[in-house]
């Protein structure tokens, strides 16, 4: 494929939809004309395309029935003659965020449509600072096209802008921009990468237009005062940098806003800006693309005639552009008036930047084998650590009752840390790490090091109090014995680890949440009672209960406690009204606040999985997933330190290997948890959380060096080094960052793998079932009866059951 | 508070027609539509005196509630009916040649099997693209993203459509080939 291909292949998607500019539509016809490859490519997505438009045509109904309307009226009435509910006053978070937003987002807006005039009014050059963020940005790093982005958003016709970038971590970018006065559409490139831009603005991206732009923004003055209050003179004054570039003189040309105090705009020739910004466009189906846009300014003053002007609403939305007339309330008025007495500017389409579509991450239907990575390029291995458990329970479940199994949900890591190694804890640090380097049992030449890391175990009378709010999903799905009825045999067991200091509130929630019990202390009976008389009834709103649930947790926040909300449900669910982002950026921002979020999982294959796991991750929770009551007890009451109780954050490890001694690498799980090199070190970026005595077990499958080898073979003490560990975490508390290193070598070394401690032996053993389950026998070389002979050898070690279970899965696996 | 009532007519006046043809695109069913958008208005009455949040934007706001009402009785209703009718079965038990009757599948039922594959915002910018024809402009407003954002969605969305249906017309040849056998 071409580098021309690649182009076409961008914008096909614009052809089909009739958006892309005339002369790329030129070149893409040519080309078309004269590459198969592609010709098919368009074949294909028009063929889809046509099956959609095809889609039921014309005869949808017009109206609502006439019952319909009558009902829907008569509920308006009703509402408006009910007593109006008396407003507790609620610290909403929801509505704490959107107003916070809507203030940034008026502000940013503002900064946005100041900054092009006042730095045209005098300098040549200015520097943005604009902060992205969101889901996107994670896309944009991988593929490491963010230059590409940015200049295809902010160029517009003769501008170079320079650009350089720097990661936050947490998927936040901040971009410095420097772009001449005609590149007016930097406020475009937050729009292009941040879907939910609202929510994700932060205070200090307002600042930091404020102060490029040479304004002093107060963040309590509304638009217009900001606009008295800013003269240009007070501007050049504060802002010296520029000097070089621009002239005072400048500004008497441009700059005449602030004159006349009102929201009028800086106009030179054909120039404008827009302020208070609303973008419109004609809305008309047949637009042809070389109708010039128009940017209308919302809240900008409109000549109707000589003597009549009107006000453009400020969220002027509903209007409509057709045929070179616009209206506004009951006026009509032409385009071309439009340009004279309006803050109206024609932007022709070519100006404007054409969306640049992204290459596109391609998702495998089949999970993708990672193969060694040689250590020479590669010398660096980070992880996140993670302690989730689900996928073996899941895949447990599937087995047992013989379903159909998602090897994408088989996550080798979540195997390994399922079972109990049995590392000593550590007495005076935080945590300790165990490590153990053996012969590959599967594979001749092979080694496996496995690096465990154990949480300390806080003593128990300085333990902090639980402040535990419980949300049982009680919708209609959960009657059944093994969802609702499984959570009402089991969660009491909870208050077996409680205190009298703790605190624990339970909620239900079908389509909305409900309080059963408030602040009861540990062991209250109460609670036992409330669950056992839960009753599933009605749909599910499992997003209300979050919001809800949440904006409880917030009001009742128990500084010094673990505070932290447990979510039991089937994640059988609608979505609703919202966003499912706007949620999952909810339970973040609690996260923040300090409220942690546990997703407990019941019932069968959740058809909600993948936002319940969204969820837990943005909780900086766990998720797990109960399947029998035993499972119960082990989450509820074996485990419960360590899922409720955090003893430190982010947790990161970095391996370096040695190239002189280990040639390659392969990491086993921990594929969504990877992170690159300098996140390590960057503590903005998130990472797993480790609970009280948990802990955590890497394996990696080494290829060493004939050096390498020998220096393990000859056993004389070489002290030769295989790896560096590095162990990056917060206090949970303080946030305070500490970071360990520990060394792997030849004294770690067993031999066989027969001579290799239980631990490594259960913990390969069960990864590498993982694989098996995950990649399938072809891709990582490994049989079903070279597991079957391992698990047996090592049921016969093992007392543990959780061992005995790994033997039998993998006979009924297949 | 403004009067509701006076509102809400006015608001199904404006709306009511494009809501319902979005909704009986994907249904195919002028009394489920009907009900479904029905649904969406006693929503926002709700919202309205619930005073739980203020709706910024009404039009953007009706589409998404609808829309999540959709794709959820796609879900619920018609995948798990569409999966209860084996195709190979009814390739089987058909008198006709099997190979013509694979290839004739309902048009809509493929549509909809596809469509729930994608992401939440990607569906909406399919339909509205695709199906209700708005303009780029149009659609960005109504999601609340920026233009540029959409052109790159639909794109996403395209090329997963395009992989889901080659991966579709795989599974036929394979029965097809099952069956001759």
């Amino acid at each position: 494929m071409t580098k021309q291909c690649n182009k076409i292949d961008e914008h096909i998607a614009a052809y089909l939809a009739g958006e892309l500019p005339s002369e790329q539509v030129k070149i893409l016809e040519e080309h078309i004309l004269v590459c198969s490859e592609c010709q098919n490519e368009l074949t294909e997505h028009r063929q889809i395309w046509e099956q959609f438009k095809d889609v039921n045509p014309a005869e949808a109904p017009t109206s609502l029935r006439p019952e319909q309307l009558a009902e829907i009226q008569r509920l308006a009435t009703a509402a408006q003659q009910a007593p109006k509910k008396e407003q507790k006053a609620r610290i909403s978070m929801f509505g704490i965020i959107a107003r916070c937003a809507a203030v940034f987002a008026i502000l940013f807006v503002i900064a946005a449509a100041l900054m092009p005039a006042l730095s045209m009014s005098r300098a040549k050059m200015r520097r943005v600072d604009v902060s992205m963020r969101g889901e996107e940005i994670k896309e944009l790093e991988e593929i490491e096209t963010i230059e590409e982005i940015v200049e295809e958003d902010c160029i517009v016709v003769n501008n170079k802008p320079n650009y350089d970038y720097k990661s936050r971590g947490n998927n936040e970018v901040i971009v410095t921009l420097e772009a001449s006065d005609d590149c007016d559409d930097i406020d475009d490139i937050d729009y292009a990468v941040m879907p939910d831009m609202e929510a994700s603005v932060e205070t200090d991206i307002a600042e930091i237009k404020a102060r490029d732009s040479g304004l002093t923004l107060d963040l309590d003055s509304d638009s217009s005062e900001l606009f008295a209050d800013s003269d240009t003179d007070g501007l050049l004054d504060d802002d010296d940098e520029y000097d070089d570039y621009g002239d005072e003189s400048d500004s008497d040309d441009y700059g005449d806003f602030g004159d006349d105090g009102g929201k009028k705009l800086a106009l030179k020739g054909d120039r404008t800006e827009s302020i208070g910004y609303k973008e419109w466009n004609s809305s008309s189906k047949n637009l042809s693309l070389k109708e010039p846009e128009i940017t209308i300014i919302s809240g900008a003053e409109a000549k109707i005639s000589s003597t009549n002007t009107r006000k453009f609403p400020e969220n002027w939305t509903d209007s409509i552009v057709t045929d070179g007339e616009m209206k506004i309330g009951e006026d009509k008025m032409k385009r071309e008036d439009l340009k004279l007495d309006l803050g109206v500017t024609y932007r022709t389409l070519k100006d404007q930047p054409v969306a640049k579509p992204k290459p596109v991450k391609k998702e495998p239907a089949k999970p993708k084998f990672i193969a060694m990575k040689s250590v020479a390029q590669f010398p660096f291995s980070t992880f996140s650590i993670d302690v989730d458990t689900a996928s073996y329970a899941l895949t447990r479940k599937a087995l047992l009752t013989k379903q159909n199994l998602d090897n994408k949900k088989v996550r080798p890591e979540e195997f390994v840390n399922y079972f109990d190694y049995n590392y000593s804890a550590p007495k005076q640090q935080r945590f300790d790490v165990d490590m153990e380097v053996v012969k590959s049992p599967f594979t001749r030449g092979r080694y496996i090091m496995r690096v465990g890391v154990q949480a300390a175990r806080p003593a128990a009378d300085s333990k902090r109090p639980t402040a535990l709010t419980v949300m049982i999903d009680n919708s209609g799905s959960m009657a059944k014995p093994d969802r609702l009825g499984l959570v009402q045999r089991t969660l009491p067991m909870l208050q077996n680890n409680l205190a009298p200091k703790d605190r624990l509130n339970l909620f239900t929630n079908a389509s909305k949440p409900e309080l059963l019990v408030h602040n009861a202390k540990g062991k209250d009976k109460r609670f036992d009672k409330a669950v056992q008389n839960i009753q599933a009834q009605g749909p599910g709103n499992l997003e209300a209960g979050i919001v809800g649930v949440f904006d409880y947790a917030l009001r009742n926040y128990q500084p010094g406690a673990y505070n932290r909300v447990l979510m039991v449900s089937d994640g059988v669910t609608d979505l609703g009204e919202h966003n499912p982002e706007l949620i999952l950026n909810q339970v973040d921002e609690a996260r923040k606040q300090g409220i942690t979020l546990t997703v407990v999982g019941v019932g069968q294959n959740p058809y909600q999985d993948e936002f319940l796991e969204q969820l837990a991750n943005k909780g900086d929770g766990n998720y797990l997933f109960v399947d029998s009551e035993d499972e119960a007890e082990k989450i509820f009451v074996d485990e419960f330190d360590s899922n409720f109780h955090v003893v430190a954050r982010d947790v990161k490890i970095q391996v370096k290997f040695d190239p002189r001694t280990v040639q390659s690498y392969r990491q086993i799980g921990y594929e969504n948890r990877q992170l690159k090199k300098e996140q390590f070190r960057d503590d903005k970026v998130d990472a797993g959380e480790v609970g009280a005595g948990q802990s955590v077990t890497a394996l990696y499958e080494l290829a060493l060096t004939p050096a390498g080898a020998q220096a393990l073979e000859s056993k004389t003490n070489s002290r030769a080094r295989l790896a560096d560990i590095f162990l990056r975490y917060k206090d949970p508390d303080s946030y305070k960052v500490t970071e360990k290193q520990f060394e792997c070598g030849e004294y770690n070394y067993q031999g066989d793998f027969q001579q290799a401690k239980l631990s490594t032996k259960v913990a390969v053993l069960a990864g590498s079932f993982a694989e098996y389950l995950r990649y399938g026998r072809t891709q990582i070389g490994i049989s079903k009866q070279d597991l079957s002979k391992a698990a047996l050898k090592l049921k016969q070690e093992s007392r543990d059951p959780k061992v005995h279970e790994l033997w039998k899965l993998i006979q009924l696996s297949r | 508070m403004k009067d509701l009532n006076l509102e809400i007519t006015e608001m199904i006046e404006l709306y009511q027609r494009q809501l319902l043809s979005y909704a009986f695109r994907i249904l195919n069913d002028s009394h489920r539509a009907q009900d479904v958008v029905q649904e969406v208005f006693i929503r926002y009455v709700q919202v309205r005196t619930d005073n739980l949040y203020t709706v910024k934007n009404v039009k953007s706001w009706l589409y998404r509630v609808l829309h999540n009402l959709v794709i959820n009785i796609v879900k619920k209703e018609r995948l798990p009916e569409m999966l209860k009718t084996d195709y190979k079965e009814q390739c089987h038990s058909s008198e006709r040649q099997p190979d013509v009757l694979c290839e004739i599948r309902d048009g809509s039922e493929n549509v909809l099997k596809l469509l729930v594959e994608l992401k939440n915002l990607e569906q909406q910018v399919v339909m509205m693209k695709v199906m209700e024809q708005c303009s780029y402009k149009e659609i960005s407003e109504l999601l609340n993203v920026s233009v540029n954002y959409v052109g790159v969605t639909l794109r996403n969305a395209l090329i997963k459509l395009r992989k889901l249906y080659q991966m579709e017309l795989m599974t036929v040849n394979v029965l097809d080939v099952e069956v001759k056998s």
